[in-house]
């Protein structure tokens, strides 16, 4: 039995372990911090197939798991601005970190990329990263936002005309 | 290049729900964001770290999630392994909560869990239309009913039998007072007739009032027979009076919720003016002077 579940974790980890690694790294300041979290998700995913927990679709499964486990280290890591809290301003999580960007050795456009879709709102960010990065459908996209396959597709789309109005392509001939 | 270029622009259109202007154009600009978009799918985990982390999960048993334990806890579970330590405590609250009750009905006269202080009214203050306030040694039933009117005439030396409540003194005085027309044989009924009126008058006080806790006599003196109760007072000492209406001098003392019980206040003095109407002898007046 557990050899069963073992082959069939080895196979999503194989399929996943890049993707999941890649969602943290460009969140994340480092890349320690990136492993830490990966490591963190699969281990929850291996633990829950233990237990025999149904999982039905295991990509939006760990993707969830670790979203989850960013925002919560952003929560750890970030202070609170008081002056904010009083003036009732909600602090929005910004989940791709521009200092994060500079530490990834990519090449100039991945980094221009990842800079232009750092400039959108949360809202936008992560429906347009798992959409056109990790070739996500909307449903999935859908499972792991806890939204519905139509509101991210709406989403996608307004995302994806304010990154050609922030990059400028939508002006050019 | 071209076909992740032609990749997002086909499922960005099948995922159109509200499509903004886009249109062929746009396929080609957007060349830089994939080729970008390229870049970062190149981020991946070394080959080492990657086989190293899966060395490290699947070394690891199961790790069962146990919930965090409540303080209560160790309480809780100490009356759920133990049905007979459950009824025990069920058994022990019941007989603490119905001791309650009978104390406090013992104490409140049956008004269980009111206050003490809703039992007591000034002497000088209205009742507060309280329906029978039964304040210390005040019986429920009406005293009328506990006070035989057979009571004959005590001119004729007949005295009725009668029978009656409350607190007299021992010392109770037999003294004539130097008035004329009256028997000085007789002098003990009209004392008989009069502590058993008053005795009523004072029951009946105690009932309507509330605020009389108990009462004594201490002294009964007779003064002065006369004909009627609503005979002037020039009339009073006429000798030809019939001795059905009469007037005492009676000394008692009233212990009310303004005195407390613990002492008696200082006697009183008053003219008590008794009356036989339908052959009971009742108490119709009480003065403080002649």
């Amino acid at each position: 039995m557990r050899e069963k579940i073992e082959t069939e974790f080895k196979k999503i980890y194989e399929d996943e372990s890049d993707a999941i690694f890649r969602f943290c790294f460009t969140r994340v300041s480092n890349r320690e911090q990136a492993l830490d979290i990966t490591q963190d998700t699969f281990m929850r995913l291996w633990n829950s197939m233990l237990e025999q927990k149904e999982i039905i679709n295991p990509r939006a499964f760990i993707f969830t798991i670790a979203r989850n486990l960013i925002i919560d280290w952003y929560r750890k890591k970030k202070s609170v601005s008081l002056d904010k809290m009083m003036d009732g301003v909600s602090e929005e999580i910004d989940l791709i970190d521009n200092s994060a960007i500079n530490n990834i050795e990519m090449r100039a456009e991945g980094k221009y990329v990842l800079d232009k879709i750092s400039q959108l709102g949360e809202t936008y960010q992560t429906p347009i990263y798992l959409r056109f990065v990790e070739d996500m459908t909307p449903d999935e996209i859908g499972k792991i936002l806890n939204i519905s396959a139509n509101a991210v597709s709406v989403r996608i789309n307004r995302g994806l005309e304010e990154l050609r109005n922030i990059t400028g392509y939508n002006k050019q001939e | 290049m071209n076909k992740d270029i032609k990749q997002i622009n086909s499922e960005d259109i099948n995922d159109t729900v509200s499509r903004s202007t886009s249109n062929g154009m746009d396929e080609i600009k957007d060349e830089k964001i994939n080729t970008g978009i390229n870049e970062i799918k190149n981020i991946k985990m070394m080959d080492h770290e990657k086989s190293h982390m899966l060395q490290g999960i699947l070394g690891v048993d199961a790790v069962k999630t146990r919930p965090v334990r409540s303080p209560w806890s160790n309480f809780s579970s100490m009356f759920s392994n133990s049905p007979y330590l459950r009824l025990a405590v069920y058994f022990i609250l019941i007989l603490a909560g119905g001791g309650i009750i009978v104390t406090t009905t013992n104490n409140n006269n049956e008004r269980a869990l009111s206050p003490q202080v809703d039992l007591y009214r000034s002497l000088n203050t209205y009742n507060g239309g309280l329906p029978v306030n039964t304040g210390e040694n005040n019986p429920e039933e009406n005293p009328s009913e506990k006070i035989s009117s057979n009571i004959g005439n005590p001119a004729t030396g007949v005295s009725g039998t009668s029978s009656g409540t409350g607190t007299t003194s021992s010392s109770l005085s037999f003294s004539m007072s130097p008035t004329a027309g009256i028997d000085n044989t007789n002098s003990i009924n009209y004392i008989q007739i009069t502590s058993q009126a008053f005795t009523k008058y004072l029951e009946q006080e105690k009932y309507d009032k509330g605020y009389i806790l108990d009462y004594k006599i201490d002294e009964i003196v007779y003064m002065a027979a006369k004909k009627t109760a609503n005979d002037t007072e020039s009339q009073w000492f006429n000798t030809n009076n019939s001795n059905d209406a009469f007037i005492m001098r009676i000394n008692y003392a009233t212990k009310t919720t303004d005195t407390g019980t613990e002492r008696w206040p200082a006697s009183k003095s008053s003219y008590v003016t008794i009356d036989k109407t339908n052959g009971i002898y009742t108490v119709v007046s009480i003065r403080d002077n002649l």
